[in-house]
């Protein structure tokens, strides 16, 4: 099987089909987190929810497929204080209190792939689909799956990390601007306290 | 032809060539690959006909575990196989994926169908594809034994119940293996045993506000708000977000004046708080205090006219035209308030209206509370509900082209596993006018026996 997989990576390169490394844009205009005061950890959030901003930092309309995205950018800035947190953890909170659960990033990237069988033209677009299907697959890997911040992550002294969580996109509401991201719970390692990160995203209106 | 020509015309000779040594012998060990697993499918999963007609040849297991967790086992099973889930619908059980090759590719279908003694059967039916005639099909291969073991051995590794509570026993000062134990409880539908589960944890872990705020959801769950208050109490203090949360637990145990006691000094303290600002005036209309209900409705407009809110304000205004809440409350009025609260996700209050309602109402004012019902029960999978609701009423729904409601007995009756009168109902929503999903049909599809 891994030989099939070869044969079509070297056809989708005959083809030159881009495929660049994909980094997550540059956070513009984040909105700031509320952090109990004696925590040494802050972060930023930026909410992807039109088709302008997936394809900039996605390289890919995932809002056409009923997704969002919130990328989180939090920073410890402590010399001696590790911090962790759960990704089962964080939830939107919109403005009229529905809850939405992250999505786990494999379920999105799923949600992203074409239908097998009879998604666009399967296999009557032949040697093409196939083409398109591996340049697909990389692409999202690269954009989505490597993009998504992982289950369980530590923040070490002084570390900073960056990663993207993604949302059904709710069908009731218009937008997402006014609603909370909340990381139920952040534990400091050190103390043991246990406290949640609220991050509004109402500032990018 | 130049010598440029030339050379690339040679160089896509070469390649063409190299890709069909390839391709040749790696078609070869494919099929011998899927012969010994087909070999080892006879011996230990024996391929057999399904008694779903349409789901054709399958290999099953049988598993005894929450729904949930094997629902989880499954899904998590395709990531770990990386199969594609292109489909999935949890009341049935039935997950559809598969991977795809651009010319060829499987279609791999679950089915989590329960049987007696808390059992569930799962049977898996994996569907080959090809555009590229017996070449194509040699690249394919048949996951179903694959696919059963990795769900076999994802099952496996979760504890059970038992395992959960010793090593909670002799862990007590680990919140993880608290939570696990509480998480398998409410997969597994105990919830008495959760409650106590998370009351123990707190009782250990006073400061974990993810605990107490999860508590207090399940304890709204079960429509239990003044337990709930009582929880979130324990928490009130610096934290605003906590005050906002019990002031909405007031206003669905109907207890609107404790909730504008509570919202008033945060409005006062903090005027740009909006969101204080907008539950306060909603409290103040419960608690039967119009003018207040009225100031701040209008103030929240004012403060900021493109916000969710204010669009929200100006329905509540319209409805205070009317004056103060008065109980019983006349159809019309309760209709409109139930439309807010469910907006607001205050479910559970609106659920107590339009129960209380639903015996007073015909024509169309019956159906508005039928539909509003409805989507209190659905994510509640209240299935019973819904089509004790709905059923009776059917043969006029039809008349009346309701389809919508046809449909959600359909969506019922899936639940509650009656895949024939599903079926049928489907197919009269879609007569009474209603866009039935295709794929739900085709889902349907696997349950004719």
């Amino acid at each position: 099987m891994p030989r099939v997989h070869k044969i079509i990576t070297l056809l989708a390169l005959l083809v030159s089909f881009s495929t660049a490394a994909v980094k997550l844009a540059a956070i513009a205009a984040p909105t700031q987190d509320q952090t109990p005061q004696n925590q040494t950890l802050t972060g930023a959030v930026r909410l992807i929810e039109t088709k302008q901003e997936s394809e900039k930092v996605f390289q890919h309309d995932i809002v056409a497929r009923g997704l969002c995205a919130i990328v989180l950018t939090l920073t410890n800035e402590s010399k001696d204080v590790t911090y962790s947190l759960q990704r089962s953890n964080i939830t939107i909170r919109t403005e009229f209190d529905a809850q939405l659960a992250s999505l786990e990033p494999q379920r999105a990237y799923d949600k992203l792939m074409w239908k097998i069988g009879s998604g666009p033209a399967f296999a009557e677009a032949g040697i093409i689909r196939a083409i398109g299907e591996g340049s697909r697959k990389k692409k999202l890997q690269k954009s989505v799956l490597a993009a998504a911040i992982g289950a369980q992550v530590t923040l070490a002294p002084g570390e900073e990390i960056e990663g993207a969580i993604f949302f059904d996109l709710p069908k009731d509401t218009k937008t997402l601007r006014f609603s909370t991201l909340v990381v139920g719970e952040i534990v400091n390692q050190k103390t043991g306290e246990r406290f949640p990160l609220r991050f509004p995203l109402s500032t990018q209106q | 032809m130049t010598i440029k020509e030339t050379n690339m015309k040679k160089g896509i000779w070469i390649l063409v060539v190299a890709l069909t040594v390839i391709l040749a012998t790696s078609t070869t060990s494919l099929a011998q690959d899927s012969s010994k697993s087909a070999q080892a499918d006879t011996q230990e999963m024996p391929k057999y006909r399904s008694k779903y007609k349409a789901r054709g040849n399958v290999h099953s297991i049988v598993v005894t575990l929450p729904f949930p967790v094997i629902y989880a086992g499954v899904t998590q099973s395709f990531t770990n196989l990386e199969l594609t889930i292109n489909y999935e619908d949890q009341a049935l059980g039935y997950v559809e994926g598969g991977r795809s090759r651009g010319v060829s590719g499987e279609i791999v279908q679950v089915w989590i169908d329960p049987e007696a003694n808390g059992q569930y059967r799962l049977e898996v039916r994996n569907i080959r594809l090809s555009r590229m005639g017996l070449l194509g099909f040699a690249g394919t291969k048949d996951w179903s034994k694959d696919l059963l073991v990795a769900i076999n051995k994802e099952l496996a590794s979760r504890p059970s119940v038992s395992q959960l509570q010793a090593a909670v026993e002799s862990n007590p000062a680990s919140i993880d293996a608290r939570r696990k134990l509480i998480e398998a409880y409410v997969a597994g539908r105990q919830m008495d045993e959760a409650v106590g589960a998370y009351r123990a944890l707190l009782a250990r872990f006073a400061t974990s506000h993810l605990d107490r705020v999860n508590l207090a959801d399940l304890l709204i769950s079960r429509g239990q708000p003044d337990q709930a208050i009582e929880v979130l109490k324990q928490a009130q203090g610096a934290d605003p977000e906590v005050t906002l949360q019990l002031a909405r637990i007031y206003i669905l145990a109907e207890r609107g004046a404790e909730a504008v006691e509570l919202l008033t000094p945060l409005a006062q303290k903090n005027p740009a708080d909006i969101k204080a600002r907008y539950q306060m005036a909603r409290a103040a209309y419960l608690a039967g205090d119009v003018p207040a209900s009225k100031a701040s409705f209008s103030s929240v407009i004012e403060q900021a006219p493109q916000h969710p809110f204010a669009e929200q304000a100006k329905l509540w205004l319209r409805l205070l035209e009317a004056g103060p809440i008065k109980k019983p409350l006349e159809a019309k009025t309760a209709l409109s308030l139930c439309e807010l609260l469910i907006k607001e996700k205050l479910d559970l209050l609106a659920q107590r209206h339009l129960e209380s309602l639903i015996s007073s109402v015909s024509g169309p004012e019956r159906h508005q509370v039928v539909r509003l019902l409805v989507t209190i029960y659905q994510p509640q999978r209240q299935y019973a509900a819904i089509a004790g609701l709905i059923e009776p009423q059917v043969e006029q729904l039809k008349k009346d082209k309701q389809g919508e409601l046809i449909y959600y007995l359909a969506l019922a009756q899936c639940g509650l596993r009656n895949f024939k009168p599903a079926a049928d109902y489907l197919k009269a929503a879609k007569k009474a006018g209603y866009k039935t999903p295709k794929e739900l049909e085709n889902v349907l599809r696997g349950y004719q026996q």
